[in-house]
């Protein structure tokens, strides 16, 4: 029983990470209709810098937000010089500059920063919390009340302020939104930086976690975060966040718990090609764009 | 002829021979793949259990190897008859994740060490290798392209080109989008099940990472820079993507950056490829032009 | 039934959630006839096209086609029993030449067929046969050009052309008309009764009532998803019912222009 709930708490962990990535993948599905591989990235870029700017400051907060913002820039140039001029294309056209883009940032960051792993050790200011004989260790802590929080902060800016309506809007109809006066390229540049910056923020906290950061870190989760914003329904960001936490639960649990030899990280595919089979709109999806 | 240039060549063609196999899927019948490496790596299982498992020949073995490979193709092409655009997009890459995972996991194919010491080709009681090796790869191309100029030529080439340009129009002429979509996908993973039969004989080892999504990747960035929906293009770039990490070994170090550059260039400024309809070729050189005057 | 009747609907409805696209829609189209389907927007007469076509299934109803039902069969069976359509917006193969766009109509018959669709379609009779189509719509000098890059008015007599090379019994028009000049009007008029007279049964949405009301031999309107009048083009134009659909109750001007 211990080990369960063990496993639960570290499967809603991953999850919780999963589900950073993918909001942010999501939102910006939502808004340009493009499958931002290249957001994993970002999440890798974030990661590294988030490293560098630690080891020379020694503070994580300073690191987080020079991450956000380094991201932010690198998440909204890649939004001008790449996908806006590709966007007349067939949606395979951005699809692949998408992931190329993700190869030339790993093969860059492998450059920079050579091939190995690097560790990124950081004493979290938080306790470890024992219940019983399951404890949570301070980097989960810091996993669930970071996500909690940026989920929060999300939420609060979707629906609560004009900017969220506004993003919406731009989602829904781009040129009727623009005709009503809201400012359609910058609140796509705007969803980029949020996103990125989530994204960014997601990258760190991995990089602590399992206090590994290397150069194709993002390659798993490009594809699998694909697979989540399907599961829990394009256009949704609260689905493609719940159908995140499910799979980091469903993963850890079926792997670590129940030890069914199975891969891993096939989980999400099968997931997602019975999703589309079953219930094609998603978890918590509207369909508003055509299968 | 130097053992080096060979070995480029036998790659080259075998590329070439999957990539045209693509072709029919995305260039002719406009259907997006992304996990055509996965149909290559059924063909080169396949082979290699039959060779080794079942000690066939590789010429009793081919015909297995195209049935095998088309009909999963075939249930493969099924989710295309239900989903479109990128919704197609992220399944074929699902698929392939999980085509992967299946050779990598099931013990029968070998788990992660794979399957080794598969035999080479042979011809009349002689192996075939080095530039022999060559010569049976390039027949085989040869047969890929005529199926492929022929496709072009055909009907059902026609058909499969209405439904590419507009689904509706085109079942409203009487073409049933599910009959040829299904048959671009059974012709064109067949083809790279071929390809995958022929790179098991010569590398004689295979295993699940052979067959992965960046190989998928690699197979659609060679049709996008050589030219979708044309017969040559393909084998165009098999080339250039096959040549450049040669041409740029000394920079070996950067060869992948350069790789993703180049088709992160081309995809930006060429989308149709360098043969395609806006490409270099048609528009400069003005020749394979393709459906009419501009 | 008659042995002239080609097409007919029974009791048609469609039903999408809450919304009656069509509701209780009855009508029938013979031979040698030019039936208008006419009614304010949003009435239903796409939606009946879309029935016809395959596009869409009935909620209700039943439509036949010379006798056989064809209601909820898919669109290139009823396209391949003989049943021709165009679009409102049109849906030209834009990378094919005009010539190749009528062409590849022309292999219905291949493409229904087991084997016969790996037979060359580049043959001289091939191009013959979709340049005698070119010639009766008038677009037989464009041939070797790009469809994808043809004013609209062409444009729609590619769809006109790529209809009739299925040899169609029924052609159902959409808003054929839409966007033309009265030069192109004339012309276009010129050409339906022409295939009118070659045995055609043509169903005709439009908007342009001196148009509609010029071209068919008998009518149908449609109202919220309704059929709300029938009768040759004189009876419905001083239908009242007709009038205050398209005007709104309380005002009975002419309805046509």
């Amino acid at each position: 029983m211990d080990l369960f709930i063990e496993q639960l708490m570290n499967g809603l962990a991953i999850g919780a990470i999963y589900a950073l990535i993918t909001s942010g993948l999501s939102l910006i599905y939502g808004i340009l209709r493009i499958l931002h591989v290249a957001h994993a990235g970002v999440y890798t870029i974030g990661a590294y810098v988030g490293l560098t700017v630690y080891s020379l400051s020694g503070s994580l907060v300073i690191a987080i937000l020079a991450s956000m913002a380094v991201c932010s820039i690198v998440g909204i140039l890649i939004e001008r010089v790449v996908y806006s001029p590709l966007l007349k294309f067939p949606p395979y056209v951005p699809l692949i500059a998408s992931i190329a883009l993700l190869l030339g940032v790993e093969e860059v960051m492998r450059l920079i920063a050579g091939p190995q792993i690097h560790g990124f050790p950081v004493s979290i200011p938080l306790p470890t919390i024992t219940m019983g004989n399951v404890s949570l260790s301070p980097t989960l802590l810091m996993v669930y009340i970071v996500s909690i929080v940026i989920f929060f902060i999300l939420w609060f800016i979707t629906s609560k302020t004009d900017l969220g309506l506004a993003m919406r809007a731009v989602s829904q109809d781009m040129s009727i939104a623009s005709a009503m006066g809201i400012n359609s390229t910058q609140i796509v540049r705007l969803t980029f930086a949020i996103g990125s910056s989530i994204a960014a923020i997601a990258g760190i906290l991995v990089g602590i976690y399992f206090n590994q950061v290397y150069p194709t870190m993002g390659a798993v989760p490009a594809y699998k975060t694909l697979a989540l914003i399907v599961v829990g329904g394009l256009g949704s960001v609260p689905g493609a966040i719940l159908a995140s936490l499910l799979l980091g639960i469903a993963e850890t649990l079926l792997i670590g718990y129940a030890n069914i030899p199975f891969p891993r990280d096939a989980i999400a595919f099968v997931a997602m090609i019975l999703v589309l089979m079953v219930r094609p709109q998603g978890l918590l999806g509207n369909v508003r764009k055509k299968i | 002829m130097d053992s080096y240039i060979i070995t480029i060549g036998i790659f080259i063609a075998i590329n070439s021979i999957v990539v045209s196999g693509l072709n029919i899927i995305v260039g002719f019948a406009g259907q997006i793949s992304l996990g055509h490496a996965a149909f290559f790596g059924i063909g080169a299982y396949t082979a290699a259990i039959l060779a080794t498992k079942a000690g066939m020949s590789f010429w009793l073995s081919l015909p297995i190897v195209i049935i095998i490979t088309g009909t999963i193709g075939l249930l493969m092409g099924l989710p295309s008859l239900r989903v479109k655009e990128d919704f197609l997009a992220i399944t074929t890459i699902g698929i392939n994740f999980i085509v992967e995972a299946f050779f990598m996991y099931v013990p029968f194919f070998g788990g992660a060490l794979g399957i080794g010491g598969i035999p080479r080709v042979e011809l009349l009681g002689k192996p075939l290798h080095g530039f022999s090796f060559l010569v049976l790869c390039l027949s085989f191309l040869l047969v890929v392209l005529l199926v492929s100029w022929w496709f072009t030529k055909a009907w059902c080439g026609l058909a499969c080109f209405t439904l590419r340009d507009d689904e509706v129009a085109a079942s409203t002429i009487g073409v049933s989008p599910i009959k040829f979509k299904l048959l671009a996908f059974v012709i064109g993973t067949a083809m790279a099940g071929v390809g995958g039969a022929l790179y098991a004989h010569y590398m004689r080892f295979i295993s699940a990472s052979d067959f992965g999504f960046p190989v998928s990747v690699m197979m659609l960035s060679m049709l996008v820079v050589g030219g979708m929906g044309t017969v040559w293009g393909p084998i165009l770039g098999a080339a250039i993507l096959g040549l450049l990490p040669e041409i740029f070994r000394p920079l070996i170090d950067y060869r992948m950056l350069l790789y993703a550059a180049l088709l992160l260039l081309v995809i930006r400024l060429q989308p149709g490829g360098i043969l395609g309809d806006n490409g270099f070729v048609k528009t400069r050189l003005r020749i394979f032009s393709r459906g009419g005057k501009k | 039934m008659s042995g002239s009747e080609l097409l007919r609907l029974e009791n048609v409805s469609k039903q999408f959630g809450g919304l009656h696209a069509v509701e209780d829609v009855s009508f029938s189209l013979n031979r040698n006839e030019i039936l208008g389907l006419i009614g304010p927007n949003g009435a239903g007469k796409t939606t009946c096209f879309n029935m016809i076509s395959g596009a869409l299934k009935p909620t209700a109803g039943k439509i036949f086609f010379k006798g056989t039902r064809i209601d909820g069969l898919p669109i290139y069976k009823i396209a391949s029993m003989g049943i021709g359509r165009t679009f409102q917006i049109v849906r030209p193969f834009y990378s094919l030449s005009v010539l190749q766009n009528i062409e590849a109509a022309l292999g219905m018959k291949k493409y229904q067929s087991k084997f016969q669709y790996w037979q060359k379609w580049d043959t001289h009779h091939t191009r013959q046969k979709a340049l005698e189509i070119l010639e009766k719509v008038g677009l037989a000098d464009m041939a070797d050009y790009r469809a994808g890059l043809l004013p609209l008015g062409n444009l729609r007599r590619l769809e006109i052309a790529r209809a009739l090379a299925l040899n169609p019994e029924v052609l159902l028009l959409d808003e054929s008309f839409s966007g033309l000049r009265q030069e192109e009007i004339n012309k276009l008029s010129d050409l339906i009764l022409k295939i009118k007279e070659s045995g055609v049964g043509i169903l005709l949405i439009e908007h342009n009532m001196r148009v509609a009301m010029g071209l068919s031999d008998r009518m149908v309107v449609l109202d919220h998803g309704r059929m709300i009048a029938s009768g040759g083009p004189d009876s419905i134009k001083n239908d009242p019912k007709v009038i205050e659909a398209y005007l709104g109750k309380g005002e009975k001007k002419h309805a046509a222009s």
